[in-house]
């Protein structure tokens, strides 16, 4: 066993295991277009609304759904996350467990609010101008859109970036 | 003040397995991760498919890391994950690290001169 080594190599080693750590934050980061995707699936689904009322709640029930399997099923196997494409899950010092479970709670909590805002009409309550109030569902969409999507990009960079600095603690009792 | 010096108890926490600079990479990256694909960890620390092989035959024997062989449909995959034991021992290794950067610093500092005359 070493008993003794240079700081410069102790730091250079240190800097090996935060850019693996970086590296496997930054593989399951989600990807930059699904941002778009999302600003476009907000509006597009209120837009929708306005012309096809049915139609836009099975979207959203169809698409939360797909959503959360594709959270959800690349836990149960590895067969089945490689046949999602993920090629590294985050283990808990990355990303612990209740950070996880924050993370679903949000999301489950947005679609909701999203389900009961189609409701809400909300350009009409506000006095909005004529030409909003005749789109008011398109017009609340752009607006959920703009605060949802700078918002969830915020906290997924937040989430992983803090987990790329996070170092692993021993384990109680072992020193 | 030589850079080489004598380190605290804490230190003989250092891992002779993981002062190789490239199992370090591997245990790092898969102590961050439940589990990673072959493929991603070759690609993370740039080897090649037979120098990665050997690295984790050694990391697997001495109980770091765990292989599993499977197939996705037709093609073959290797899954990598890290042990309890590995992970114990890359979180004690890089306290050392930690401890030996710290130290070097707290040395610096004690060094340096406070008051400068006018």
């Amino acid at each position: 066993m070493p008993s003794s080594m240079d700081p410069t190599e102790a730091a250079s080693a240190l800097d090996i295991a935060a850019t693996q750590r970086r590296a496997l934050a930054d593989e399951t980061r989600r990807p930059r277009w699904m941002w778009a995707a999302l600003f476009v699936y907000i509006v597009g689904l209120f837009t929708l609304e306005d012309f096809a009322p049915a139609a836009a709640r099975w979207v959203i029930l169809v698409i939360a759904v797909i959503l959360l399997l594709r959270r959800v099923l690349p836990g149960v196997s590895l067969r089945v996350a490689a046949l999602f494409g993920r090629r590294a899950q985050p283990g808990r010092n990355l990303l612990p467990l209740s950070t996880r479970i924050i993370m679903l709670v949000v999301i489950v909590g947005v679609w909701v609010g999203m389900y009961l805002l189609l409701d809400a009409d909300l350009p009409r309550r506000l006095g909005a101008p004529t030409w909003m109030s005749d789109h008011s569902l398109a017009v609340t969409g752009v607006l959920i859109a703009i605060i949802i999507t700078p918002f969830s990009w915020a906290v997924d960079s937040f989430v992983h970036g803090r987990a790329a600095r996070h170092q692993p603690v021993p384990a109680k009792g072992r020193r | 003040v030589s850079p080489r010096h004598r380190l605290p108890p804490g230190n003989t926490d250092l891992d002779p397995l993981l002062l190789d600079p490239t199992r370090l990479g591997i245990v790092s990256l898969l102590g961050s991760a439940e589990w990673c694909e072959f493929g991603f960890v070759r690609d993370s620390v740039h080897l090649t498919d037979p120098a990665l092989s050997k690295q984790v035959a050694t990391l697997s024997g001495a109980g770091y890391v765990e292989v599993r062989k499977g197939y996705v449909g037709k093609t073959p995959r290797t899954w990598l994950r890290a042990t309890t034991a590995g992970r114990t021992r890359l979180a004690l290794h890089l306290a050392a690290l930690q401890a030996i950067v710290d130290g070097a610093q707290a040395a610096g500092a004690a060094h340096r001169p406070t008051d400068v005359p006018e």
